[in-house]
């Protein structure tokens, strides 16, 4: 009975229809209170574990200029890690990074006695020649090598990873580094939903084992500007240290100069912490690299206050208002600039007394308008100058 | 998108059969299907008619795992429904997923992500698997938005349901996605007592899941097999009846995922 089944397909089309739009109905939640067992148990229970990424691969010395980080942008680590000439610059630590260099040289100095842990890499290139093996695992550790002028690391080799599996083990590995900051670990989410095609939150979540309102906490860091993102992450200001901060910012209480201020002098109070922290461990003959020294809610919160206060004012003085002549002026300028360009056509048809008539008007026209660009600039550089 | 992964550890319970037709009615509804055979015997591969000559193991799910894009690897054929090939080489699938990171888990579910952006290539995917527990398994219901179960009421057919049922509970945590899973009777005949019992109980332990559709024995099945064609294409005794219970079968379905 072809006829009545073809009527049937045809009836059965409309509904089917239904099934197309993408992402279903939202699920039941997954067991978002323990996702970090999830994947474990999961991985366990179809005949796999999670270290089998490095159980069968042996470990290889490979010199440190056959090693490189990933050089694509979306394959960077969702970390605040410079390439190790951004961070020496005259044979001195760039000042911004000079805690992050202290460390890193200790780092390189145990590594040379032993290295504990191989890094992990994977084959690939990067702009140098000379570069083989990219990093997966153990960019700290590249880095510290090289800037103690270690020659060759221990490395395991495994298969290129996708973007997302890369993220997911970056994020695993960070995230036993106690200076693992929360700025980083937003950048993590946002890269991971990048990477997952946009996929929805939840999936992200699920992906690298987070809560759901551990990662809408994260993502309020990223209403920062880029610049402060980056200042927020050398500074590992942590969520809820600066949540007066953010909430500031997510309220539109506080501009983005306002916020750079107040950022610009953390930095300076972390810098005579650790100063101070540094020399107190060089007279105790310490050999430990300076640790950050908190920088606490109650004096982010003091800061905030402060540039709201100073905010009104501040206000008044650069946001001058615009005088009533001048908009009809500009007008008009836009009127006579179009009466002028029709005019350059239409010479030929003016007459000997006409033509002499215009050049005089012009000339007078030509001085004014020198006289006010001159006075514009004028009034330009007394400004510059006070 | 809706993501059905046929799958049972025991073998010869009909996967492949209710993969193909079930890919070729959802097609017949016009929506744009794509079927991804994951099993290295690549039956579905044939029975779709694809010319095994002209697959090469960069072409099968392999492919996607050395990082080439699944669009590139998807052929079309001749049911109008889309083709992901399978190649013997897929026998290594398992240590290979096993060797990958975090296990290859989400290896199929990051595949998938490309086909939605930026806007889905495909309405259905369908999942023809091997008989297996394993990292297969694994990617694939961690891929999957529903689990389809072809049964007989057999001792041994129970038994891998019930395992199934615990590897889909697995998937489940990591798989938000993953709505339910659902048994269909296939190739169904009771003929003993004992067979009786086990319909029994199949009826009343998993009323939740079972579907109404029940599929049975039909030589039009086996022999649109070997003309490699779906039922919907073969043109022998019973193919009309068999075409009907596909559509009542996706009628079901529909039912259970559509967005209504």
């Amino acid at each position: 009975m072809p006829s009545k089944a073809s009527d049937r397909i045809k009836a059965m089309q409309e509904r089917a229809v239904s099934l197309a739009p993408q992402g279903p109905p939202a699920p039941p939640a997954a067991d978002s209170a323990e996702p970090a067992a999830a994947v474990a148990a999961v991985s366990a229970h179809f005949g796999a574990t999670l270290d089998q990424l490095v159980r069968s691969r042996t470990v290889q010395r490979i010199p440190v200029e056959q090693i490189a980080p990933d050089p694509r942008p979306e394959m960077h680590q969702p970390r605040l890690l410079p390439a190790p000439e951004e961070l020496i610059a005259h044979g001195q630590p760039v000042p911004a990074y000079r805690e992050l260099v202290a460390e890193l040289l200790a780092l390189g100095q145990s590594l040379k006695e032993q290295q504990i842990q191989p890094i992990v890499v994977y084959p690939g290139s990067a702009a140098s020649p000379s570069v083989r093996y990219l990093i997966l695992v153990g960019q700290r550790r590249w880095s510290a090598a090289q800037l103690v002028g270690i020659d060759a690391i221990d490395a395991i080799i495994v298969d290129p990873p996708t973007p997302a599996e890369r993220i997911r083990i970056q994020y695993a590995e960070n995230e036993d580094r106690e200076e693992f900051s929360d700025m980083e670990r937003a950048w993590a989410l946002q890269q991971m939903k990048q990477a997952m095609d946009d996929a929805p939150w939840e999936s992200v979540e699920t992906r690298l084992q987070m809560s759901r309102a551990r990662r809408q906490q994260l993502l309020r860091l990223t209403a920062f500007t880029p610049s402060q993102q980056q200042q927020i992450a050398r500074l590992r200001l942590q969520e809820t240290q600066i949540r007066r901060l953010h909430t500031g910012v997510r309220n539109e209480e506080l501009t983005a100069a306002q916020v750079d201020a107040i950022l610009y002098r953390l930095s300076q109070i972390a810098a005579e912490r650790t100063a101070a922290l540094s020399a107190a461990v060089a007279e105790t003959a310490g050999g430990a690299p300076p640790r950050r020294l908190g920088i606490d809610g109650p004096t982010i919160a003091r800061l905030v206050a402060r540039a709201q206060r100073t905010a009104a004012p501040l206000a008044v003085v650069t946001a001058v208002p615009t005088p009533r002549w001048l908009p009809p002026l500009r007008e008009q300028f836009v009127r006579t600039n179009q009466s002028v360009q029709r005019a350059i056509g239409r010479v030929e048809t003016l007459g000997p007394a006409d033509t002499e008539g215009l050049l005089s008007d012009l000339g007078q026209l030509i001085t004014s308008l020198t006289g006010l660009m001159l006075s514009l600039q004028g009034s330009e550089d007394a400004k510059r100058e006070t | 998108m809706q993501v059905y992964a046929l799958a049972l550890e025991k073998g010869g319970v009909g996967k492949t059969c209710l993969a193909v037709n079930l890919a070729a009615a959802f097609s017949r509804l016009k929506l744009r299907v794509l079927l991804i055979d994951l099993d290295a015997q690549g039956h579905a591969t044939h029975w779709l008619g694809a010319v095994p000559a002209s697959i090469r193991p960069e072409d099968s799910f392999l492919g996607i795992l050395n990082g080439r894009s699944i669009v590139d690897c998807v052929r079309p054929t001749d049911e109008g429904v889309a083709l992901l090939p399978a190649h013997p080489v897929l026998a290594s699938l398992p240590v290979l997923l096993a060797s990958a990171p975090n296990s290859g888990l989400f290896t199929l579910q990051d595949a998938i992500a490309q086909l939605g952006a930026p806007s889905p290539h495909y309405d259905v995917i369908v999942f023809d698997l091997a008989p297996a527990r394993g990292p297969v398994l694994a990617t694939a219901l961690a891929a999957a938005t529903r689990c389809i179960v072809p049964v007989q009421p057999e001792d041994l057919v129970m038994r891998a349901l019930q395992a199934l049922i615990d590897s889909f509970g697995q998937a489940q945590r990591v798989n938000p996605r993953l709505r339910g899973i659902s048994i269909i009777r296939n190739r169904y005949a009771t003929r003993s007592a004992g067979d009786q019992v086990y319909d029994q109980l199949l009826r009343e332990s998993y009323r939740e899941q079972l579907l109404k559709t029940v599929i049975p024995v039909r030589a039009a099945l086996r022999d649109s097999a070997g003309l490699q064609q779906s039922i919907f294409r073969y043109n022998g005794p019973d193919a009309g009846e068999v075409r009907n219970l596909f559509l009542d079968l996706i009628d079901e379905l529909i039912n259970l995922d559509g967005a209504a």
